[in-house]
C-alpha cells in the first residue's frame, strides 16, 4: 500500500490542481516521561529491563500535512506526517506515515466512489466503536484523534446517498498479517424518527462474518444517546493459554487465537451518552462490553501462571522464566484487556483560552482504572500548550494495577502552521 | 450576482480562538441560514386552505422573502462578535442551503477550517476533521453557555412558529407592523418572538426573543439590505445579548450564489469524505 500511496501522491502532485487547493499543516511537539513499577508482571523490574524501557524523556516531533484538491475531475485527499522521535540513550529515528491518500468521484450528486487509504468511522461511540469494522481502534489517550495519529484502511467504497439514508459497499484490503483477499463490507444508514440507525456487516475470508448496528439520537437541550453492538462467531483475539488453565513452561510464544473455532457468539456492545452543560462543559459516559476480553477467572488464570513462573526460577534457567513472563505481557491491550468497562470523559473550558479534561476508564471487574487528566492553554490562534498524563491505578492483581507502567507524563505543543 | 455581492478581502480579519468559539459561531450561522432556508422555501409557496394557517404562512412568506434570494444556494457569511467596541472573534463560513430544511455550513478559516455543521429539519450533526465522524448534537445545544447568540437566528419561522399581526408600531424610527410569533411545536427554541417589520413592505427591522420564562433574551436588528437580481435581500444583522448587553454578534451575508447542491451534502455520512473546496 505504501507504494500505492506514493504513486497516488506523486500523481496528485504532478497534476496541477484544477480547482482550488486546501491545505492543513499541523505540528505536534511533545516530550513524555513514562514511569515504571514492580508488579506481578514485572518483579524486580526485570520485564522493563528486558524490554529496555527507560523512564527518561521521550521526544517526538511530528509535522502533519493535509492536502485537498480537485484534479482530473477527481477529488484528492492526501494526509501524511513526518515524525522524528528519540528515546533516552537512543538515536533519533524518523518515519513517514500516509494517514489518508484517496481519490473520489461523484456521480450525479448521489453516487460516490472512493479509492485509496481512508479513515471510515462508522460507530457512534466516543472512546470505543465495536462497529468500526473499517477503521483503526481509537486510543483512549486521544479518542478524538487530535494528534492525527490514526492511519486509514486501504479500501474501495461505493456509496449511494438518499434523502435520509445511505448505503455504502466497501472492499477492504487485508491488513498486514491477514490472509485472504479483499473483504466486502456493507453499511446501511437511515435516519428514522430523528434517530440515526446504522447496520454493518463485514465478510471475512475463512472467518466468521461480523455483524453490527448502532444508533444515535439527540434529546432535549444538550443530551445525546448512542449505542453500538457487534457480533461474531469465535474470537480471533490472542490469548495466553493460562487463561484456560494451562500451567507449563513454553519454549515458544504460546499466545494465540485459541477461541477462533469455539463456535460461541462474542458480543461487543457499548451504550453511552454525552451532554453539554452550561458553559460548554462536556461530559461523555459509556459502558463498554467486550466479550472477547479476559473474564475475571481467565485473568486470574494468567496471574496464577505468573505465580507459577515465580516458583520456577530456582528450577529452570532465568531466561526461560523471563521469556514466559514477557509473553504474559501480551495480555495487555491499549484499550483494556478484560470485558466490562465504564468510561467517563469530562471537559471544562477555562476562560475561553484554556481547558481542563479528565478521562477515566474503570475496569468493572476489579475496580482498577486509568486516569488521563489534561490541561491546555491556547496562545494566540496557533499555539496550544498542554500537559497530560496517564495514571494506572488499582490493586496489585487488577488489570491496571498490575500493569508495569505506573504513569506517563507528557508535555507538548500543538501548532497550526 | 449583483454588484453588491462581492467576496471581500479577508486580510486583517481576526481569527477565531478555539473550537467552542467556532461551534458558537457555527451555530449562529446555521441558525441564521436555517432561517434563510426556510424563508427561501417559503418564496412562491401558495397559501394554505385554512384561513388562520394561511394568514400566518402568508405573513411569514412576506417577511422571509427579504432574506433569501433562491431556493437552493451558497452564501458566504462573516460573523463578528464584539464585547463592547472590541472585536472578540470572527469567523467565516460557506453555507449550502437547500430548501426549507437542509443546510450545510463549512468553516473556512483558522484552526477549525474544514469543520462542518449539518442541519436537516430538527436534526443536527457536527463533523470535526480530526475525529472523522459526524457527532450528533441537539439543535437546542446552542443555547448552552455563550453559544446562545446563534439561537436567535436559527429560529425557523415558518416551521416553528405561527404569526399574528398585532397592528402598527414604531421601532427604529420606522413605521412598523408588530408581529407576534408563537411556538408551533415543542422544538421551537423560543416560546415567543416579537418581530417588527416595516409596514410598507414587511421587511424585518427588529426582533425580540423571549425565553420560556418570559424573559427577553436577545434582540436582533436587521440593519442592511442590498439589491440582488431585482429584489432586496438582507445583508447585515446584529444580535444583542440582552443578558450581557455589551456582547453583540454581527452577521454579514457577503456573497450569494445560486447553486444546485448534491444530495450527498445533506447526508451525515456524506460529510466524512466530502471535499468542499473554497469556491
Amino acid at each position: 500500500m505504501k507504494k500505492l500511496a506514493v504513486v497516488l501522491v506523486l500523481a496528485g502532485l504532478y497534476v496541477p490542481p484544477a480547482a482550488g487547493l486546501e491545505t492543513r499543516f499541523l505540528g505536534f511537539y511533545r516530550v513524555e516521561f513514562p514511569s515504571y513499577r514492580e508488579s506481578i508482571f514485572n518483579p524486580e523490574n526485570e520485564a522493563v529491563r528486558a524490554m529496555e524501557l527507560t523512564s527518561g524523556p521521550h521526544w517526538s516531533f511530528t509535522q502533519y500535512a493535509g492536502l485537498m484538491f480537485k484534479a482530473l475531475s477527481l477529488d484528492w485527499r492526501i494526509e501524511a506526517s513526518l515524525q522524528a522521535a528519540k528515546s533516552p540513550g537512543g538515536r533519533w529515528t524518523s518515519d513517514v506515515t500516509f494517514h489518508q491518500v484517496s481519490v473520489q468521484k461523484d456521480f450525479g450528486g448521489r453516487f460516490s466512489v472512493l479509492a485509496g487509504r481512508s479513515i471510515q468511522r462508522w460507530g457512534t461511540g466516543y472512546a470505543f466503536n465495536p462497529t468500526d469494522f473499517a477503521a483503526p481502534a481509537k486510543a483512549i489517550k486521544d479518542p478524538e484523534n487530535r494528534e492525527m495519529r490514526e492511519v486509514g484502511r486501504d479500501l474501495v467504497k461505493l456509496e449511494y446517498f438518499g434523502d435520509s439514508f445511505s448505503v455504502a459497499l466497501c472492499g477492504l484490503a487485508p491488513l498486514a498479517g491477514e490472509t485472504g483477499g479483499w473483504r466486502p463490507a456493507l453499511r446501511a444508514y437511515a435516519n428514522i424518527g430523528h434517530v440515526d440507525l446504522t447496520g454493518v456487516v463485514l465478510a471475512r475470508p475463512g472467518k466468521s462474518w461480523l455483524w453490527g448496528g448502532n444508533f444515535a439520537v439527540a434529546i432535549g437541550a444538550g443530551l445525546e444517546l448512542h449505542g453500538e453492538i457487534a457480533l461474531q462467531k469465535g474470537s480471533e483475539e490472542a490469548y495466553h493459554p493460562a487463561a484456560l488453565g494451562a500451567t507449563e513452561l513454553y519454549a515458544a510464544d504460546p499466545v494465540g487465537s485459541m477461541k477462533a473455532g469455539d463456535g460461541k457468539t462474542y458480543v461487543q456492545a457499548l451504550l453511552g451518552f454525552h451532554n453539554t452543560f452550561a458553559g460548554n462543559v462536556f461530559w461523555v459516559s459509556e459502558i463498554y462490553h467486550r466479550g472477547q476480553g479476559y473474564s475475571a477467572s481467565e485473568w486470574n488464570g494468567v496471574l496464577g501462571y505468573l505465580d507459577f513462573l515465580s516458583g520456577q526460577k530456582a528450577l529452570v534457567p532465568d531466561e526461560l522464566v523471563l521469556a514466559n513472563r514477557l509473553w504474559c505481557l501480551r495480555v495487555f491491550s491499549a484499550n483494556g484487556s478484560m470485558r466490562n468497562y465504564w468510561m467517563n470523559h469530562l471537559r471544562v473550558p477555562l476562560a475561553r483560552k484554556g481547558g481542563l479534561s479528565v478521562t477515566q476508564l474503570l475496569n468493572l471487574a476489579d475496580g482498577g482504572m486509568v486516569l488521563i487528566p489534561e490541561a491546555s492553554w491556547t496562545a494566540g490562534n496557533r499555539f496550544t500548550f498542554y500537559g497530560k498524563s496517564s495514571i494506572f491505578l488499582g490493586g496489585g492483581r487488577s488489570e491496571f494495577g498490575s500493569f508495569f507502567q505506573s504513569s506517563a507524563w507528557e508535555a507538548g505543543l500543538r501548532v497550526i502552521l | 450576482m449583483s454588484e453588491v455581492m462581492r467576496l471581500p478581502s479577508l486580510a486583517g480579519d481576526r481569527p477565531m480562538r478555539n473550537r467552542s468559539a467556532l461551534l458558537r459561531a457555527f451555530v449562529v450561522a446555521a441558525v441564521l441560514l436555517g432561517t434563510a432556508a426556510l424563508q427561501a422555501a417559503s418564496i412562491g409557496a401558495s397559501s394554505s386552505p385554512q384561513a388562520a394557517v394561511g394568514e400566518s404562512a402568508s405573513l411569514l412568506n412576506r417577511i422571509d422573502a427579504f432574506r433569501t434570494p433562491y431556493k437552493e444556494f451558497l452564501v458566504r457569511v462573516r460573523l463578528t462578535s464584539r464585547i463592547g467596541a472590541r472585536i472578540d472573534e470572527t469567523a467565516l463560513f460557506d453555507a449550502y442551503i437547500s430548501g426549507p430544511e437542509k443546510s450545510l455550513i463549512v468553516a473556512r478559516e483558522h484552526a477549525n477550517k474544514g469543520m462542518k455543521l449539518l442541519y436537516i429539519r430538527e436534526d443536527m450533526w457536527i463533523h470535526l476533521p480530526d475525529t472523522r465522524r459526524p457527532l450528533r448534537i441537539t439543535p437546542m445545544q446552542r443555547l448552552m453557555g455563550e453559544a446562545s447568540n446563534g439561537d436567535i437566528a436559527r429560529v425557523s419561522l415558518t416551521e416553528d412558529y405561527t404569526a399574528v399581526d398585532q397592528g402598527p408600531a414604531v421601532e427604529e424610527a420606522t413605521d412598523c407592523r408588530k408581529i407576534l410569533l408563537t411556538a408551533a411545536r415543542e422544538s421551537a427554541p423560543y416560546a415567543r418572538i416579537i418581530l417588527y417589520v416595516r409596514a410598507s413592505d414587511f421587511r424585518s427591522v427588529k426582533a425580540e426573543f423571549y425565553l420560556p420564562s418570559g424573559k427577553r433574551y436577545k434582540t436582533a436588528r436587521y440593519e442592511e439590505y442590498k439589491p440582488l437580481e431585482g429584489r432586496m435581500v438582507l445583508t447585515r444583522m446584529t444580535i444583542e445579548d440582552d443578558l450581557q448587553r455589551d456582547r453583540t454578534t454581527t452577521m454579514e451575508y457577503l456573497a450569494f450564489e445560486k447553486k444546485t447542491i448534491p444530495a450527498r451534502y445533506f447526508n451525515k455520512n456524506g460529510l466524512v469524505d466530502l471535499n468542499i473546496l473554497q469556491p
